[in-house]
């Protein structure tokens, strides 16, 4: 520890490995491949598995409840890591006051209006209060947690983070509100919505580019030596990833089996006519489903963006679109608990793949997994729907 | 709230009505009748679409020309944007028209549709990088090599020939019996196959190195058909949406393949200097030369001749896939795409269907990406990805699905007009904002493929009743 931190950023193999610097094949093709790295590359496919998982369960349900086979998932995580990077740049002179007010403002509006006024619609509301919320708590943070770097601290990166996921679900529930609502009542079809989530897709990966750039960005986070733990070394940002994640399951579990809303989403995912008939109110659960989904989404991107040495890129979200929907279709669609197993599983095995083959063709794993399933279990692990 | 359907205000038809209505004024109506003979071509859906599709291409080759013409030095120059553009569309129509009969047709949703241009354009390369000159020499030296390399182009050529001339027999003389018909199509062929082999005679120097990208280019046609089949086995059976993801996937880990197989593929280098025969050749040729001279003087050979290869392979596809989708096998594929059970019970082979689909529109979308290897002479991964998938979709559904004329619009809109216009937001580059033209196109095809879904889902000229979806 004798080094200062002056020093370029000290990463071992495996970190290498998980960054794609390290040629992982053995020298000889595919006859001799080097075990000794399997536990490390168990851990960092367990991490990107985890990550895989948190963004599965929103695909799995949106794909599932509203037969959205969403493209522009693995961008929304983008997003979400960009907008957390965006908020993490901190923001000049009395702004946070005003940005206080006139959050606190809307969100009031918002608030008395459900209670008292009785004006607005549904939508308008949630956009109102979208606008509203992520300018308060941007207010009160600055306040609270002080002007660093980007990311400087834990708690400016902390607040960066839940500002992230306030505004990636206003921009979902602005999503849902102005393309798959219309698309939903005309009756649209499996197909039609694949084709517009590309095309959704497309725009949001420009606009984060026009917004900030081809480059890389990252997280001004100070450099650490990774601790190793029993010869495998685990970086603080994946044990954070693996930890958080661990909790966030959880927290869906518990959130999935023992409240109202979650048994609704459930029972939607697994027949949405039948869900109706017995009187949920379907058009509101998919608004929940999709505040759900932008939480989880923007916190797989933000580590997603902080395991891979805090850096972020416009096109990140792009290799995560097959190894997603790989998990998702693993665990059976329409299943969240079959997301985090596929997750899990497709991660391992795309990190484990590296000891045979460049981990440039670790995707090729996650499309080997999924033709598999494909083939052997449509239905996936968890059972779920085949149309 | 139900989203209202778009029309294509009607200017033509009446117009032509009312010119119509004043000759009958002022000639009588036999004249008027035999006025109006030679535009019955032009009259009914056809018609109607035929007119949509060029005065979309007109009006985009009109604002792009006009806004680059204050720019540009000279006629000629402009001129040459002009070709090079024209050449650009047609060989996106082309890709677009492959995937026309995948998935407007046959209800493949393929989105790997680049892997197809990229193994043929790649296979060409290769085969270039690796054989190139010293098979050029080893046939120039040994006459049995010279006989095979022959014997090859010449079975290519009365392939290729045939369904052609088959189409221009049925056509011509259709009540003819069968077999003369057969003997004919045969003929006409074996003498199309010893005219393309002629052409290479004697078969040295600058002809030899022909053959060999020839040979390449078959090579590479060959191998997007395989890849047909190896997507087939895993993909064929499944939903549309299973099979989407599929085949994107596949695309990306052949376009990593390419990346980093740097002994095979050349890596991020790519293959550069690929002998380019339709160049070599407008150079060398004085007919051309002096018919290019003859058209414009400032227009330049190479890029006029690539755009004349361009559009005689789209016009060839067109022709043979106009021809497919009317015949019965056509109308067995869209019974396949509407309802897969229906045609399985009526005792098609779906699968069979599908997978001849993915093949056929895989040649065409392979012959594509050979042309885009063609005009730089080079080919780097960077041609071959996802966006231009992505864009191929765009234009696609904005020409409109299931009608062959439409990848021609949509071509001219999406992956013409749309990165020229584009070029024109540099000026935001003066209020700070920086590298807004890619990702502006981006975004412009990006909401115009959500804003068609949504409130024109036919595209331009497409067949409303033939939509796959609501």
């Amino acid at each position: 520890m004798g080094k200062s931190h002056l020093d370029a950023p000290r990463i071992g193999p495996a970190a290498q490995a998980f960054r794609g610097e390290r040629d992982c094949r053995a020298p000889r093709g595919f006859a001799v491949a080097d075990v000794s790295l399997l536990p490390q590359l168990l851990v960092n496919g367990l991490v990107i598995g985890s990550i895989l998982a948190l963004a599965g369960i929103g695909l799995t349900l949106v794909y599932g409840i509203l037969k959205l086979a969403n493209f522009a998932h693995a961008d929304l995580s983008t997003m979400g890591a960009f907008l957390a990077f965006l908020f993490a740049v901190p923001l000049t002179g009395a702004l946070d006051a005003w940005a206080a007010a006139v959050g606190g403002a809307l969100l009031a509006l918002a608030l008395a209006d459900l209670f008292l006024l009785h004006k607005l619609t549904d939508g308008e509301r949630w956009i109102a209060a979208a606008l509203g919320a992520p300018l308060l708590v941007l207010g009160i943070g600055v306040a609270v947690g002080g002007r660093g770097g980007p990311g400087s601290s834990n708690l400016v990166l902390l607040i960066a983070t839940l500002l992230s996921i306030v505004v990636s679900i206003g921009a979902l529930l602005a999503m849902d509100l102005l393309v798959w609502k219309p698309l939903r009542r005309k009756g649209a079809t499996v197909l039609s919505l694949v084709i517009v989530s590309v095309g959704v897709s497309l725009v949001l990966r420009n606009a984060l580019q026009i917004a900030f750039g081809t480059g890389n960005r990252s997280f001004d986070r100070p450099t650490e030596v990774s601790p190793t733990v029993i010869g495998v070394q685990i970086s603080y940002a994946q044990q954070a990833a693996f930890v958080v994640t661990a909790l966030v399951l959880v927290a869906v579990h518990l959130f999935l089996s023992r409240t109202r809303t979650g048994k609704a989403m459930r029972a939607m995912a697994d027949n949405l006519e039948l869900a109706r008939v017995s009187g949920i109110d379907v058009n509101r659960e998919v608004l929940h489903v999709w505040v759900m989904t932008g939480v989880l989404t923007a916190l797989a991107g933000i580590f997603l963006a902080l395991v891979a040495n805090n850096i972020m890129n416009v096109n990140m979200g792009l290799g995560l679109v097959l190894p997603l929907f790989a998990s998702v279709i693993l665990g059976g669609i329409g299943s969240p608990y079959g997301a985090m197993a596929g997750g899990l599983i497709v991660g391992v095995a795309m990190k484990t793949a590296t000891l045979w083959v460049g981990s440039s063709y670790e995707v090729a794993a996650a499309l080997v997994v999924l033709i598999a399933v494909l083939l052997l279990r449509p239905q996936g692990l968890f059972g779920g729907r085949v149309a | 709230m139900k989203l209202p359907s778009l029309r294509i205000p009607p200017i033509v038809e009446p117009t032509f009505e009312f010119v119509m209505r004043l000759v009958e004024r002022v000639f009588g109506a036999r004249v008027a009748r035999v006025v109006r003979r030679p535009f019955k071509v032009f009259g009914g859906r056809e018609g109607r679409e035929w007119r949509t599709v060029v005065l979309t291409v007109l009006a985009v080759f009109v604002v792009v020309g006009g806004i680059a013409a204050p720019n540009a030095v000279s006629g000629g120059v402009l001129m040459n944007y002009l070709v090079g553009l024209a050449f650009t569309m047609s060989v996106f129509a082309l890709l677009a028209l492959g995937l026309q009969l995948q998935f407007g047709h046959g209800g493949i949703l393929n989105l790997g549709l680049i892997a197809f241009a990229g193994l043929a354009a790649y296979t060409m390369g290769i085969v270039w990088k690796h054989a190139g000159q010293g098979l050029a020499d080893a046939i120039t030296a040994s006459p049995a090599l010279q006989g095979t390399v022959l014997l090859v182009i010449g079975l290519a050529g009365a392939a290729f020939s045939t369904p052609i001339v088959g189409l221009a027999v049925q056509r011509l003389r259709p009540h003819a019996p069968t077999r003369a018909k057969r003997i004919v199509v045969v003929g006409a062929a074996g003498l199309a196959g010893l005219g393309a082999a002629s052409l290479f005679l004697p078969l040295d120097g600058m002809r030899a190195r022909d053959a060999v990208i020839v040979l390449g280019l078959l090579a590479g046609i060959a191998a997007a058909a395989g890849l047909a089949l190896l997507f087939a086995v895993p993909a064929i059976r499944l939903r549309t949406d299973y099979l989407a993801i599929v085949t994107l996937g596949a695309a990306e880990l052949l376009e990593a393949f390419y990346r980093n197989e740097q002994w095979l593929t050349g890596g991020t280098q790519g293959i550069v200097n690929l002998y380019n025969p339709i160049t070599e050749h407008a150079l060398t040729n004085d007919w051309w030369q002096n018919f290019v001279a003859w058209v414009s003087p400032d227009l330049k050979a190479a890029p006029a001749a690539q755009l004349l290869i361009a559009l005689l392979a789209l016009v060839y596809f067109y022709i043979l896939f106009e021809a497919l989708v009317r015949s019965p096998w056509g109308r067995v594929l869209r019974a396949v795409r509407e309802d897969d059970a229906v045609a399985a019970a009526l005792g098609k082979d779906v699968n069979r269907f599908r997978l001849q689909a993915l093949m056929l529109g895989g040649v065409a979308i392979g012959a594509a990406g050979i042309l885009i290897a063609l005009r730089p002479s080079n080919i780097y991964p960077g041609y071959f990805d996802r966006a231009l998938t992505f864009s191929t979709f765009v234009a696609l559904v904005v020409g409109g699905l299931a009608n062959n004329k439409g990848v021609i619009a949509g071509a001219a809109i999406v992956l013409v007009a749309l990165p020229e216009l584009a070029r024109n937001l540099r000026f935001l580059e003066a209020y700070g904002i920086q590298n807004v033209v890619g990702p502006g196109q981006g975004i412009a095809a990006g909401l115009m493929l959500i804003l068609f879904m949504m409130y024109r889902p036919q595209g331009l000229v497409g067949r409303k009743e033939e939509l796959q979806y609501g």
